[in-house]
């Protein structure tokens, strides 16, 4: 089932392409060269071609992902982002420190002082110092 | 080549030099930390320095990572780079036996010996081939762009259609932005920050890089690492064991070199090759801790690396994802690898030779006294190396343009590089499909240009056609041994 999944989702980006090429078709310089769309046009339809045959292949069996483990992981990243863009990256990495070694379960607040303090300190002398960084 | 010797006895070079061994011993003592990774999340700190101090931190990381990748095979039984695969096979059994410090010795002169061996080879190859290369028109390195990707697609994994499609995709994924002969914006759904394209490095991070940790931590429940109850031992390499394994590590230095310079073909090929081939032919009991099975393993695993330079510097192709990075990492500074270097930047070659000799130097003095202080690294917690990749990833990517589009891309691949890893799905053909698609592109348009519209300079031109026929050759015999093999 997986296999078909991933196999949907190349034939999905085959077509996008595909559909977003053809237009670009008309495009060259000349009758000598070759249109911009000429070359994801074609490589368009090998993905397709490649890919519809694939959808005929026995599929592989896979464990299953935790997905609410990673969901939870990647909505913290993305807040961090978000938030520093916003402000500073220095303000906001203590923070995702302390929710990630929450979520890994290795919390102790002595850890996490020297942890959170080291790395933020190395992060700002690196990026902030030595390279000028304006972070 | 003797002022860019002197050159680099400057104090800021050796420092560089130096930072990057010692990083690179971290990373690639650390299992699951691989070089590719190591290298995508350093490549952005090195766009503030020189070209040449930037190929200093990444030559001394790629090395050091390769050969330290060895020290967790070693010890705890856990390949710290996919190169060192088969390094624990009599590694580990010669640390059950209570004779890791030799061991790690063996390690660490074998690897600094392929190392410079596949470094002396650069020197006598490198320039002929170059200007052998000079004569290659646009057709032969459109041909040389098929051939490079047709091989990482054969041999990227077990499912080949599985490959292909990733191999298309990424050259797909990289006609995203202006076409380089119209002019014209390609898929950017009036997105400005697509009109120059994805950003390669930022690809890179994610795929690579941040993809790997998310892997390991949905995967962190099942398996904890141990290093408890290491035995070093007090026997060390002796002159006997050196005239033991030097014969065996100069073969394995000629075949590993000629692996790395196969477009594709990497360390773990490598060694498993060198090693399957030695217990063949070898009176030593290969498996059972034999310092010759350890040796040539250790040889292997770092001339490949001498091997890729010589593809990468003479034709500008990809050895593998490592020097597609390095590849990303010249053009960002202005430098087009390939033949044409040798004319305009030879004494940026001169440096990238000096580094690696330097490289592997250090690497002998420092494995040599400091192996097993560097074992204590397998007791970090892994945790804590997460978050730090996280962050690093992250401002590393902002750091690369102050873009916020860029960190949303990386995350993107790296979510993609997760699940890539989670279902067999190779990233080695979709990078270098994203990277050799405007050599494959633009060589192309222009062959055709140059033949007024005809395809015939496929198969008139007899590098071109030799190349071609080798891809399909390649494509079609590795369609034909996976069907083998699944029959099996």
């Amino acid at each position: 089932m997986v296999d078909k999944v991933i196999n949907i989702c190349f034939i999905l980006l085959g077509l996008l392409f595909l559909t977003k090429s053809y237009p670009l078709l008309s495009r060259g310089l000349g009758s000598n060269s070759i249109s911009p769309g000429f070359f994801p046009f074609v490589l368009s339809i090998l993905l397709l071609i490649v890919s519809l045959i694939s959808l005929f292949f026995k599929s592989s069996v896979y464990e299953k992902v935790d997905i609410k483990r990673l969901l939870i992981f990647i909505v913290a990243i993305i807040s961090f982002v978000v938030l520093s863009s916003f402000t500073s990256f220095f303000i906001f990495i203590p923070v995702l420190v302390a929710v990630l070694m929450k979520f890994f379960n290795i919390w102790k607040i002595k850890s996490y002082i020297i942890f959170a303090v080291a790395f933020t300190g190395f992060i700002y002398l690196l990026f902030s110092v030595l390279l000028k960084v304006n972070l | 080549m003797f002022e860019v010797f002197v050159s680099l006895l400057s104090l800021d070079m050796l420092f560089f030099l130096v930072v990057g061994v010692l990083v690179g011993s971290l990373i690639g003592t650390l299992p699951g930390l691989t070089a590719t990774m190591g290298i995508a999340l350093v490549v952005p700190l090195t766009f503030w320095l020189e070209p040449s101090q930037g190929f200093a931190m990444l030559i001394g990381l790629w090395n050091s990572a390769i050969w330290s990748g060895g020290i967790s095979a070693i010890l705890i039984n856990t390949p710290g780079t996919p190169a060192s695969i088969c390094t624990t096979l009599d590694g580990y059994s010669l640390t059950k036996q209570g004779k890791a410090r030799m061991a790690l010795e063996i390690n660490t002169i074998a690897s600094a010996f392929g190392g410079l061996f596949s470094t002396f080879v650069l020197i006598l190859l490198a320039f002929p081939m170059s200007r052998a290369a000079l004569k290659f028109g646009s057709s032969e390195y459109f041909a040389i762009g098929v051939f490079g990707l047709t091989m990482m697609i054969s041999i990227g994994g077990d499912n080949i259609m599985r490959s292909l499609s990733m191999g298309l995709a990424g050259l797909l994924l990289a006609t995203i932005g202006t076409d380089a002969i119209v002019g014209l914006p390609r898929f950017t759904f009036g997105n400005i920050n697509l009109f120059q394209g994805i950003n390669f490095i930022a690809m890179l991070i994610g795929a690579l890089g941040l993809g790997e940790v998310f892997f390991q931590i949905i995967n962190s429940s099942r398996g904890k690492r141990e290093n408890n109850s290491i035995v070093f031992g007090d026997e060390r390499v002796g002159l006997k064991t050196l005239k033991s394994i030097s014969l065996p590590s100069i073969a394995a230095a000629v075949v590993g070199t000629v692996i790395g310079a196969i477009p594709a073909a990497g360390g773990d090929i490598a060694s498993i090759i060198i090693w399957g081939q030695g217990k063949k032919f070898s009176k030593d009991s290969f498996g059972k801790g034999s310092v010759v099975g350890l040796a040539v393993t250790c040889v292997a695993n770092n001339a490949v690396l001498g091997g890729a330079l010589i593809t990468m510097l003479t034709l500008g192709l990809p050895g593998d994802t490592v020097t597609a990075i390095l590849i990303g990492s010249l053009i960002s500074y202005g430098i087009q690898p390939g033949a044409q270097m040798f004319q305009d930047n030879t004494a940026l070659i001169y440096t990238i030779i000096w580094l690696m000799i330097f490289a592997n130097i250090i690497i002998i003095v420092y494995g040599l006294s400091m192996t097993k202080l560097m074992s204590k690294f397998l007791s970090l917690k892994q945790e804590f190396i997460w978050v730090s990749v996280i962050v690093l990833s992250i401002i590393g990517t902002y750091a690369l343009q102050y873009s916020f589009f860029d960190v949303g891309v990386m995350l993107c691949f790296g979510v993609l590089g997760c699940f890539a890893k989670y279902y067999n799905m190779p990233l080695g053909p979709l990078v270098l499909g994203f990277l050799l698609e405007p050599i494959i592109e633009s060589n192309f348009n222009r062959s055709i240009v140059l033949s007024y519209g005809s395809l015939n300079f496929l198969w008139t031109r007899p590098i071109t056609l030799v190349l071609l026929s080798a891809s399909v050759i390649s494509f079609l015999g590795s369609i034909v041994f996976s069907r083998k093999k699944s029959k099996k």
